[in-house]
């Protein structure tokens, strides 16, 4: 694509992207922490029956997980950004549902999420298979 | 060269316009960069698109990735080490660390 095809400046408006059933590896699963990350207003994404293990999830939770406590991540919006340390400082709040069911992630990982997701009581995880399936 | 718009003709669009349901037919007869396109031109409606068994896999997925959001969000801000000190770093921060196997 030219350059001059896109309007870099003005991101994309896009709120769900049903992924479902593309043979998605890790690869891909840590370009999406990428977009995650830097994209609040993507918040709903559907990854169900691809081929994500651990390694790809985990990039996925590093981009949506919090670090700090929730109540102070809200205090601290409209306020200049504080330097919070080397770990996760950029990360997508806005999320609302992640879709990750049907992939390769074994059990310890499939608890790992839900535990850490647990603060953020605003996201919908679907983690756990389908047993039809 | 003119270009068919076979696969626009296939593509399913709500009545707001803002859902967008491709299949695998559209991403054989366009090249992603044409999808990319149309899609950037309508980046104030869609809200919604899906991609359900369209058989993308990893490479297109990137490039999809790259053509909507072309400030550089698909390209690592943090070195790859950093990131995967980060992720180790969430991995064991947790109270369940005790039952994943390293």
């Amino acid at each position: 694509m030219r350059p001059e095809e896109m309007r870099p400046e003005e991101p994309m408006a896009l709120m769900e992207l049903d992924l479902t059933g593309n043979e998605i590896t890790d690869k891909g699963a840590l370009a999406l922490s990428f977009v995650l990350q830097s994209n609040p207003k993507l918040n709903g994404l559907v990854l169900a029956h691809n081929k994500i293990t651990d390694e790809g999830a985990l990039a996925l939770l590093s981009s949506i997980a919090y670090t700090t406590e929730p109540e102070a991540t809200e205090k601290q919006r409209g306020q200049p950004k504080k330097d919070t340390g080397p770990i996760l400082q950029q990360h997508n709040t806005e999320l609302k549902e992640l879709t990750i069911t049907g992939n390769l992630l074994s059990e310890q990982m499939k608890l790992l999420m839900q535990e850490t997701l647990l603060e953020r009581g605003d996201l919908i995880l679907q983690v756990l298979d389908d047993p039809l399936f | 060269m003119r270009e068919s718009h076979s696969w626009l003709s296939e593509l399913k669009i709500n009545e707001d316009q803002d859902t967008w349901v491709f299949t695998k037919s559209m991403l054989i007869k366009a090249p992603i960069e044409r999808l990319i396109k149309a899609m950037r031109d309508h980046y104030f409606s869609l809200k919604f698109v899906s991609f359900v068994n369209c058989g993308l896999g990893d490479d297109a997925l990137i490039e999809l990735l790259t053509g909507l959001y072309p400030e550089g969000t698909c390209v690592p801000k943090q070195t790859q080490t950093k990131r995967e000190a980060n992720c180790m770093a969430l991995f064991f921060s947790t109270d369940t660390r005790h039952n994943l196997k390293t």
